[in-house]
């Protein structure tokens, strides 16, 4: 039998990319933004990944036999990913808001 | 694995205002054949799912060897359930299939050897036949001491359908496997089987006498949806 971190790869590969672009970028708005930008981006980051979560439920429905069969359920599918996902968020937006802002090209004035 | 049972007892599943179950009992036994009939709607596929543990529906009680067990699904090796429509993910191969199942590609490839070139191909591009061909060896073949399967001969072209039919009596009589077999076309589940459960009006009536039951929906299909008397 498979570990289950293979099993959790193959579950989220499809939606991964979508989850990763976000934080990718709301880490880069937080690094170019001043302070008192955390709590709007957490909010904007929670409503995106609930929206990414509902509409990759919906096409993936057909597919949770395949993980029943492994003894894996849908909460126990989700909650995992969903977590691990805020996790890199809390860590990008720290490294980001901990580095100093440099200006990668010169003003156009 | 022979002497292994699994039951579901007192099963109750309703859609909205429209009660699918009432009631209903099934049992599967290591080592037997179990086909599951009734009409489109009756509530074949409800009872698998509910006995399978991802159907809560309204009331269950499942035992496992005697014992309450309310998702036999997530006991290791106990069960596996072939859903009618696909569903191992488009992205995946045979290959990976396989792997996460735990079953051995070398018997499949020995019945099927169509696919010895194509084990690393995405599912999404075999066929529907193919891909329900290979869905049903991975269920089957997978260590486990029930197997349910929901429409399994669907999308089968008669070769295939000939031989899944050997593969499900050859996992019950030799491996010991419990399997319960929902299909429409009951000549092929029916022919294989040892007992029936025929599903109507809510309920649930054993049939040991398959043959008797295959010749009363051989002369009349529409008699199941009729209160007449079953083949007992």
């Amino acid at each position: 039998m498979a570990p289950p971190v293979r099993i959790y790869l193959t579950f989220c590969r499809p939606f991964a990319a979508a989850l990763l672009a976000l934080t990718g970028f709301l880490g880069y708005v937080a690094w170019c933004a001043k302070d008192g930008i955390w709590h709007p981006l957490l909010w904007f980051k929670i409503l995106t990944t609930l929206l990414v979560v509902y509409v990759a439920d919906r096409l993936k429905h057909a597919e949770y036999p395949y993980y029943a069969n492994l003894g894996i359920s849908k909460a126990r599918l989700w909650i995992p990913v969903i977590l691990a996902d805020m996790l890199l968020f809390g860590l990008v937006m720290t490294v980001a808001t901990l580095t100093p802002y440099v200006q990668l090209w010169p003003d156009t004035d | 694995m022979a002497g292994h049972r699994l039951e579901i007892d007192s099963a109750r599943c309703a859609y909205g205002t429209r009660i699918i179950l009432k009631g209903a009992y099934a049992r599967i036994e290591g080592g037997e054949v179990v086909a599951l009939v009734g009409l489109n709607g009756s509530g074949k596929s409800t009872l698998m799912q509910m006995l399978f543990g991802t159907l809560r529906g309204e009331y269950k009680h499942i035992r496992y060897n005697d014992r309450p067990c309310p998702a036999p699904c997530m006991q290791p090796g106990v069960v596996r359930y072939l859903p009618q429509h696909p569903f191992v993910p488009s992205h995946m191969s045979p290959r990976s299939a396989f792997a996460h199942y735990g079953a051995d590609t070398g018997p499949f490839l020995g019945d099927f050897p169509e696919f010895a070139s194509r084990m690393g191909q995405r599912m999404g591009r075999f066929s529907g036949g193919e891909r329900r061909l290979i869905e049903i060896n991975l269920v089957l073949r997978s260590a486990c001491r029930f197997v349910l399967l929901d429409e399994p001969f669907a999308e089968l072209m008669p070769l295939h359908s000939t031989r899944i039919r050997s593969l499900i009596r050859d996992e019950a009589r030799f491996r010991g496997k419990g399997i319960l077999l929902a299909d429409h076309r009951f000549r092929e589940s029916l022919g294989i089987s040892d007992r029936a459960y025929v599903l109507r009006d809510g309920g649930v009536t054993e049939v040991t006498s398959v043959a008797g039951l295959a010749r009363q929906l051989e002369d009349n299909p529409i008699w199941l949806s009729t209160g007449l008397p079953l083949p007992r």
